[in-house]
């Protein structure tokens, strides 16, 4: 226990003493970064509200760097533990320097006067974060992606060991988002412990070093974001409903087109992606043939297309697959390349097999250029 | 230093002007009183209608509206910044209710006559009304997880209160009807040393106990959760604003009766002045510039229709609601850089 930034011991938390999640058990050395993850209302705020002595806990213990954190007074509780949280606040005549400077609260006398090592440790933080440029600037004139770096600046500035953010992407552009986890990668590097509840499932698999999934009354699993995204289980976690549509490299996709496919998607050398999607808008129902269960295509296809025919990597579709793709191409009113007709055939003979099949059969062929703009 | 060259010019601005205000305030009215020999009276010479009507009158009637203006701007300032509203006075928590409902009874209830407001008796029983108002919403205070709710408890004592009183009035005389009213309109005319004594023996602790809570109000700039992560104790800080915010509105309506605007107004005009909100800054500019704003309005509620007194809360109204508007108008177009 006492080796560890954070850790919890049988948690229970919950409000008024109702408890909501039973037996947390976590222990986070320096410098980790734990990502909690779970649907809506699962409980990840109140965690973060009782690691942060904002509610009390209802059975358990939190350690922070060794002590309990009911027995640490608030002064050196402030010293140790510092908060971003999902909105920026509203301030009045204060600039960003004045924002960040709030985090000396702990280490300033009676008047909280800022001292030489209280504006150095300000204007480090700014730099740290890259928001000195800001310093002057009212806080309220900034954009909210301007916002959540000061306020990641005033953690920091807090000098505490461990940082809790509750969502702090949530309001944040694409762009905003990677800087924002970029400089809190950083920050772990340099020792700090960070705990984060992350909507973004995407970018949890990315940053963090342990994922916890809080459901029903528990963490459901603790885990690298290897093990977390195992078996779909991460799609589960979020109650959608084809899990296997979820892993670490792609994002779910919206319902596939009912009703008896009438299309047939040839594909196998990769850009077939827009198109399904095209399709999936033009509620077209179809099947799509033979691509490679290592491919980007593949998750997507699995997700939109009635059938899928695949391989594994760079095995040679055989005989009996070729026969299905054939079936079902056929079945097909309209055949659509994804790609050109000679790229398909240098896949293989599988391919070339299929496109003269639907040549035969006098299929009507449509290239993927035709679906892919708008307004046809 | 920018800010340094700021700050220094307007408080000696502000220091300035609450002593010219003092001296005008003193010198002006039905017998003139020139510098001149406002000094001579101070140096214990001067005529004796002089020195009747400076020490007997004016100094302490002057003295005691700096210090009630001291009081309600710091009050308004607390109040403003703990709720984050910024057209809280110091009287949203139904202070000056409680005073007046207390105020009522002592009128209607002893049968003696009191001539003018300024017996003891009355004064009494106003400040322990309003205190007994602090202490309904302080234990109120307790129970709510949310600070607003603390304003609606506040307006709901209020009108329970003005019902109360208002239900006793049917039972008053014209005169003791009279005197309630004259009473809520407010009225600097009752400051007499030993009352100006016992307001400065309230008013300046809590000033000074006030600014010893500089650093905790600074930190509430952020908002609780943010407060409470730096280490400042949320029940203990609640506790100590509300008191000091209610003590100092309780004097004041105990003294001079509920005075309007003024707390409102002397926070905004502070944050104009001075551009900031750092707590160390603004909590002698709203000091400074609480003790102006009174000196400045009993100036035309004393001399516009002599003998006549103008009720305090008018002038304050008069001056502070346009200030009001102006920062309503002021924040409106400010707040489309706000993110809601």
């Amino acid at each position: 226990m006492n080796d560890f930034a954070l850790s919890c011991k049988q948690l229970t938390v919950g409000y008024d003493g109702t408890p909501l999640l039973k037996d947390l058990n976590f222990s986070l050395p320096r410098g980790a970064i734990l990502c909690l993850i779970g649907p809506n209302g699962a409980g990840k705020t109140t965690i973060i509200k009782t690691l942060i002595s904002q509610i009390k806990p209802i059975e358990g213990t939190v350690y922070l760097s060794g002590s309990k954190l009911s027995e640490l007074k608030s002064q050196e509780r402030a010293r140790e533990l510092s908060i971003v949280l999902t909105r920026p606040v509203q301030t009045e005549l204060m600039n960003c320097y004045e924002v960040v400077a709030t985090a000396r609260h702990p280490y300033t006398g009676r008047f909280g006067v800022l001292n030489l090592e209280d504006e150095a440790a300000v204007a480090a933080a700014l730099q740290e974060v890259g928001v000195s440029h800001l310093a002057k600037r009212d806080f309220r004139l900034c954009s909210d992606g301007e916002k959540q770096r000061v306020m990641l600046a005033r953690a920091l500035c807090q000098d505490a060991s461990v940082m809790i953010l509750d969502e702090p992407t949530s309001h944040l552009d694409l762009r905003h988002k990677l800087d924002f986890l970029g400089i809190v990668q950083k920050l772990a590097r340099r020792g700090i412990t960070i705990v984060m509840s992350l909507h973004e499932l995407e970018l949890a698999v990315r940053i963090a070093d342990l994922i916890a999934c809080v459901k029903g009354d528990s963490l459901t699993r603790l885990g690298s974001p290897a093990e977390i995204f195992a078996d779909g289980y991460a799609a589960s976690l979020y109650d959608l409903p084809r899990p296997e549509a979820f892993d670490a490299n792609s994002f779910p996709e919206l319902p596939r087109s009912s009703g008896e496919p009438t299309h047939f998607v040839l594909a196998g050398a990769g850009g077939a992606s827009h198109l399904m999607r095209a399709l999936q808008r033009a509620d077209v129902a179809f099947n799509c043939g033979i691509l490679a269960d290592n491919e980007a295509d593949f998750a997507v296809a699995t997700a939109l297309a009635t059938e899928v025919i695949w391989t594994r990597p760079r095995q040679v579709p055989n005989a009996r697959e070729v026969a299905r793709a054939k079936s079902l191409l056929s079945q097909a009113e309209n055949v659509l390349f994804s790609t050109a007709e000679e790229e398909l055939c240098n896949l293989g003979e599988a391919w070339q097999e299929l496109i003269s099949e639907a040549k035969r059969l006098n299929k009507p062929i449509q290239m993927a250029e035709e679906y892919l703009h708008y307004g046809i | 230093m920018n800010n340094r060259l700021r700050y220094s010019t307007a408080f000696a601005f502000l220091i300035l002007a609450v002593l010219v205000l003092i001296i005008i305030n003193i010198g002006a009215g039905s017998v003139r009183i020139s510098p001149a020999e406002l000094m001579a009276v101070v140096r214990g010479g001067g005529s004796e209608l002089s020195r009747k009507v400076v020490l007997e009158m004016r100094a302490p009637r002057a003295i005691g509206a700096a210090l009630i203006g001291m009081a309600l701007g710091l009050s308004g300032y607390l109040l403003q910044n703990f709720f984050q509203n910024p057209i809280a006075g110091p009287f949203i928590l139904g202070i000056s209710s409680g005073a007046r409902l207390a105020v009522a009874i002592v009128l209607i209830v002893t049968l003696t006559r009191t001539h003018r407001m300024s017996s003891i008796t009355l004064i009494t029983a106003s400040f322990i009304g309003a205190l007994a108002a602090m202490l309904v919403v302080l234990a109120i205070a307790g129970f709510v997880k949310q600070m607003s709710m603390l304003i609606v408890c506040g307006v709901m004592v209020s009108y329970i209160t003005s019902a109360i009183t208002e239900y006793m009035v049917t039972f008053a005389d014209d005169a003791n009807i009279v005197k309630l009213h004259n009473w809520g309109r407010g009225s600097f005319s009752a400051l007499s040393w030993p009352n100006v004594a016992v307001l400065a023996e309230i008013i300046i602790p809590c000033s000074i106990l006030a600014l010893f809570l500089s650093k905790s109000i600074a930190a509430y700039a952020l908002g609780e959760a943010y407060a409470q992560n730096l280490g400042v104790n949320l029940r203990a800080f609640r506790l100590a604003l509300i008191l000091l915010a209610s003590l100092l509105a309780a004097a004041v309506a105990a003294f001079a009766g509920p005075i309007s605007f003024v707390g409102i107004a002397v926070p905004h005009l502070a944050k104009g002045l001075f551009k900031t909100t750092k707590p160390l800054i603004i909590m002698p500019a709203v000091l400074l510039g609480g003790a102006i704003f009174c000196l400045f309005c009993d100036l035309p509620a004393r001399l516009l229709f002599p003998p006549l007194e103008l009720s305090i809360s008018t002038v304050t109204a008069i001056f502070g609601a346009p200030i009001v508007l102006y920062v309503m108008l002021h924040r409106r177009r400010q707040k489309v850089g706000l993110y809601e």
